[in-house]
């Protein structure tokens, strides 16, 4: 019963809204019903799945280096305290910093619209993996870290043989945290582009469907786009599961 | 094998965890090190094993140098098992940091696994494992290089007492097969009497060496000599009881 609660109860809900919808008479420019969604689905699939491959490309692109700099920088930290010192205030101050205000001055600076988009959703997506990489390299106990001195392990050594696997966990689920917040950053970089005229993604169809009042389509873009959050997060938790073996 | 000349070590700040502790351990001996908590007893524990440095005194080798990576195993009061590794690759660890070769290093490993008892879960991972296994996966680790010298901090404390019993058996039988060097650190006077020939008693603050004492061989607890010998470290020593 269990296992069939999430869609049973999306069921009933998509039947109690689509039953509000006809019984009070609600126009579609202000509430579609789920079957006024799914029509628009599917009379504008053509667009909807290029804007979601366009947007699924930028948020796999970000995440990607999300992981390789978070990862990279989570090694320099926890290998040098001066490294610690110099990094963190400013992986802090990143994580703080609205990526709504700074997306408009990097999209002018990196000039190419893919890679700033990339910039843009990258910036939202490290923190998690960086500071899960970081608190899972700190965390091995100290009686292993003997164990490896005891035996002759260099430093290279308990990092790939020890630390690294130690920190698998913890740095999954950053991932996986940071694979959700990738797919923000990168709709909220095209709301932004997609305010300066730039054509790309979901969320630049949501704002074109917004200016014309297609309400069902907008709905319809914002599907793909839940469905595509739930799509990430259980791949990213399908590969943790794969990965960590305890 | 290592005579302990006058050590002492005090940590930053000021704190003097040991104070001109001395004494000797004989090849092929079992030597308990008991006394309550702050005593040193696992500071000392580390100083023998190279992984700390004494601020006074010396440890004297016989053969004139520490012994090589490997000639020493270690077991701690937590297993500290690898858990996304089983029970083979655990006891394995050693002689792999060794450089030892992945397949001669599992056979020695299934080996040191079989005499501890684990022969039928050489492919358990550590979570499936209860607390006394995990333990015998501990030592089977620091026995699997085959050491001079095993070091043991408060393996069994965390351990029920029967569990604890077994493993206090395996341990004596273990080192009696083999003869290697033994250094139990503990806080039960019952555990040293019974397993160990020499027992060296340590006071706490800073820590130091009260007494000596030779035990006599036991093969039960229940033996007129195991009471007499829990007895002599009771008179020696009434902090410990």
């Amino acid at each position: 019963m269990t296992r069939f609660a999430p869609a049973l109860f999306g069921l009933l809900t998509l039947l109690a809204w689509q039953g509000a919808v006809w019984l009070l008479h609600v126009p579609p420019y202000l509430l579609p019903g789920p079957l006024g969604i799914a029509r628009a689905l599917l009379a504008n699939a053509g667009s909807l799945s290029h804007a979601l491959l366009a947007t699924m490309l930028v948020t796999v692109t970000a995440l990607a280096v999300a992981c390789v700099l978070g990862i990279a920088m989570a090694l320099a930290v926890a290998a040098s305290r001066l490294a610690r010192a110099a990094i963190e205030p400013w992986a802090v101050a990143l994580q703080v910093t609205p990526i709504v205000a700074i997306a408009p001055l990097i999209i002018v600076w990196v000039g190419n619209p893919f890679m700033a988009l990339v910039v843009c959703a990258a910036i939202v997506a490290f923190f998690p993996v960086f500071s899960n990489t970081v608190a899972g390299l700190a965390a091995v106990p100290p009686e292993l870290l003997d164990l490896f001195r005891l035996y002759g392990a260099g430093r290279l050594t308990v990092l790939l043989r020890l630390r690294l696997p130690h920190a698998l966990p913890l740095m999954l689920a950053g991932i996986r945290i940071s694979g959700g917040l990738a797919l923000v950053g990168a709709v909220v970089a095209e709301f932004v582009a997609g305010s300066g005229g730039f054509a790309s993604g979901l969320a630049y169809r949501i704002l074109e469907a917004g200016y014309r009042l297609e309400i069902p389509k907008m709905f319809a873009a914002l599907v793909l786009l839940a469905l595509a959050g739930i799509a990430i997060n259980a791949a990213l938790g399908w590969l943790a599961r794969r990965l960590v073996r305890e | 094998m290592l005579r302990i000349e006058q050590v002492s070590r005090a940590y930053p700040g000021g704190t003097l965890a040991l104070r001109d502790v001395s004494f000797s351990l004989a090849r092929g001996s079992f030597t308990a090190l008991l006394g309550p908590s702050g005593c040193g007893k696992s500071t000392l524990l580390r100083l023998i094993a190279g992984l700390d440095q004494p601020s006074a005194g010396r440890l004297v080798w016989q053969a004139g140098a520490p012994p090589a990576p490997g000639r020493i195993g270690m077991v701690f009061q937590d297993p500290v098992l690898l858990p996304w590794a089983d029970a083979r690759a655990n006891a394995a660890l050693p002689l792999r940091l060794l450089g030892e070769p992945a397949a001669a290093a599992d056979a020695r490993a299934e080996a040191a696994l079989r005499r501890l008892g684990l022969g039928d879960f050489l492919a358990a991972r550590p979570r499936a494992l209860s607390g006394g296994m995990r333990m015998r996966v501990a030592l089977a680790r620091a026995l699997a290089t085959g050491p001079d010298l095993l070091l043991l901090d408060e393996p069994f404390a965390a351990l029920d007492e029967p569990t604890r019993h077994r493993l206090q058996d395996d341990l004596k039988r273990l080192q009696a097969e083999s003869r290697t060097t033994v250094v139990l650190v503990t806080h039960s006077m019952y555990e040293a009497a019974f397993c160990a020939e020499t027992v060296v008693l340590l006071a706490p603050r800073p820590g130091r060496v009260v007494a000596s004492l030779t035990m006599a061989p036991h093969g039960s607890r229940l033996d007129d000599a195991f009471q007499h010998d829990v007895a002599a470290i009771v008179h020696a020593f009434p902090d410990a009881a």
